[in-house]
């Protein structure tokens, strides 16, 4: 049953890139000029995932069949547990991190920012809100989730680069027009699937030749994990400048 | 081991080296004289504008920008392909989208000037503006009510970006045949890119007229 309940999540991972690959994201992007009332956002709580993530995209795993995937759904499972200590050793809890550097980032472009309360659980996590919550006084409400965060890499044999992706996507609160759609991907490992984000190359120094290689480095497996997450809310800050 | 006689091989082998020599020796003198070289304009209004509608119901937007297609002599003497192309009336806001495609070995990193009737400036970006998008570097130029006095879009290189190195890393996936069956792994693939003057360009516009206007486009082509 654990084992079939990782095997779904890596399906479900590998499902959302195949579709993300299939379906192009409808890219808008933000006409400032066109919205001279827009000066405060809210954003909503935004969906981040529950562990980090630690993937090999062309797992050998992956080629063997219904035995080869649950293999490879555990290491994923054990990997992504790791991490998480990782990231604890290394003093970086990002579900607090990510949302306070939008915060930073949107104020730095110029904008009032409420963060609104609550939680983004379960799908809501990993998909933009069927309905904006509401938000008395804002000119906007700013729709985020992250689908992947943490680590990839190519092969087995490949070294780890820290990856993070984001959707965002900025609502006229009065219109519940769409002003703003867009996807930021720090380390875009996979361009062709993804073929409209906008791409934040990862620091060159950000590798790690294996998992062992990140297991003895807690501390620059959060600081350049952290960096990607900057880059990240830096990036989207620029867009909506 | 080959069965081949030696007189055959001494006479295919010249004829492999020269064939591999002539896209080389083609290349260069391409580089060092180009044969369609038109002379350089001094200024933007000597540029001849090519229509940006029709270039992108017709050609979806694709042009290359090379010195054939037209050259600026730009205020610091230097000499760059370059292309004017007449915006469309603004009945409607819509905007630009000027893409760059990061393939290859060179790239075009395009500096972007919307001009107005006489040719100068009102509006500039330079390619540090530019987005990188999946496979490309691209922007989006609006076209609200206040640049109604826009006529023209100038694409030429960004000089102060000539040279630049773009290095990217990508994951790639590999199918290896292992007796019973293929197994399909990965590697990184490093690429490095340098700026260009010439390279494609892809300029399309956006906006729900624009959009009508493609689909009628293409049912009359069909």
């Amino acid at each position: 049953m654990f084992k079939i309940r990782h095997v779904c999540a890596t399906g479900t991972l590998l499902g959302t890139l195949t579709i993300a690959g299939c379906a192009s994201f409808p890219t808008k992007e933000f006409n400032k000029d066109a919205s001279p009332a827009l000066h405060s956002i809210a954003v909503a709580p935004i969906g981040l995932p529950d562990a980090p993530n630690i993937m090999i995209i062309n797992a050998v795993g992956n080629s063997f069949g219904l035995v080869g995937a649950l293999v490879e759904a555990t290491r994923a499972s054990n990997a992504s547990k790791e991490a998480v200590s990782e990231l604890s050793a290394g003093g970086f809890e990002y579900k607090t991190y990510f949302p306070a550097q939008i915060d930073s980032a949107l104020k730095t472009a110029g904008y009032q920012v409420t963060m609104l309360p609550g939680a983004r659980t379960g799908g809501d996590a990993a998909k933009f809100l069927t309905t904006p919550p509401a938000a008395a006084g804002a000119d906007a409400v700013l729709d985020l989730y992250v689908n992947y965060l943490g680590y990839a890499a190519a092969g087995a044999k490949s070294p780890y680069r820290p990856a993070v992706h984001l959707e965002a996507r900025l609502i006229d609160a009065k219109t519940q027009r769409v002003l703003f759609a867009d996807q930021i991907y720090y380390n875009n490992f996979m361009p062709a699937a993804a073929k409209r984000a906008i791409t934040v190359e990862p620091d060159p120094k950000a590798v790690f030749a294996d998992r062992a290689a990140m297991r003895a480095a807690p501390a620059e497996v959060t600081s350049y994990l952290r960096g990607a997450v900057d880059a990240v809310a830096a990036e989207l800050g620029k867009q909506l400048k | 081991m080959s069965s081949a006689p030696n007189s055959l091989r001494a006479s295919v082998w010249p004829a492999v080296w020269l064939a591999g020599l002539v896209p080389w020796v083609s290349a260069h003198a391409a580089t060092d004289h180009p044969p369609d070289a038109a002379p350089c304009a001094t200024a933007r209004a000597e540029l001849k504008a090519h229509d940006l509608a029709e270039i992108f119901l017709k050609q979806q937007g694709k042009v290359e920008l090379k010195r054939a297609v037209g050259c600026l002599k730009l205020e610091n003497g230097m000499e760059l392909p370059a292309m004017l192309l007449s915006l469309p009336p603004l009945d409607n806001p819509y905007s630009i989208r000027v893409a760059a495609p990061t393939r290859g070995s060179s790239y075009l990193q395009p500096r972007i000037e919307m001009l107005d009737a006489q040719y100068h400036p009102l509006r500039s970006y330079g390619a540090e503006r530019l987005k990188r998008r999946g496979m490309e570097m691209s922007l989006e130029v609006f076209m609200n009510a206040a640049n109604a006095e826009e006529r023209f879009v100038l694409l030429y290189a960004d000089p102060e970006h000539l040279g630049d190195t773009d290095q990217k890393t990508t994951s790639q996936s590999q199918a290896l045949f292992v007796g019973t069956g293929f197994v399909i792994t990965g590697n990184d693939r490093t690429a490095s890119l340098r700026s260009a003057t010439d390279g494609e360009l892809t300029v399309q516009l956006l906006g729900e007229q624009w959009e009508k206007a493609l689909r009628a486009a293409r049912n009359r082509g069909r």
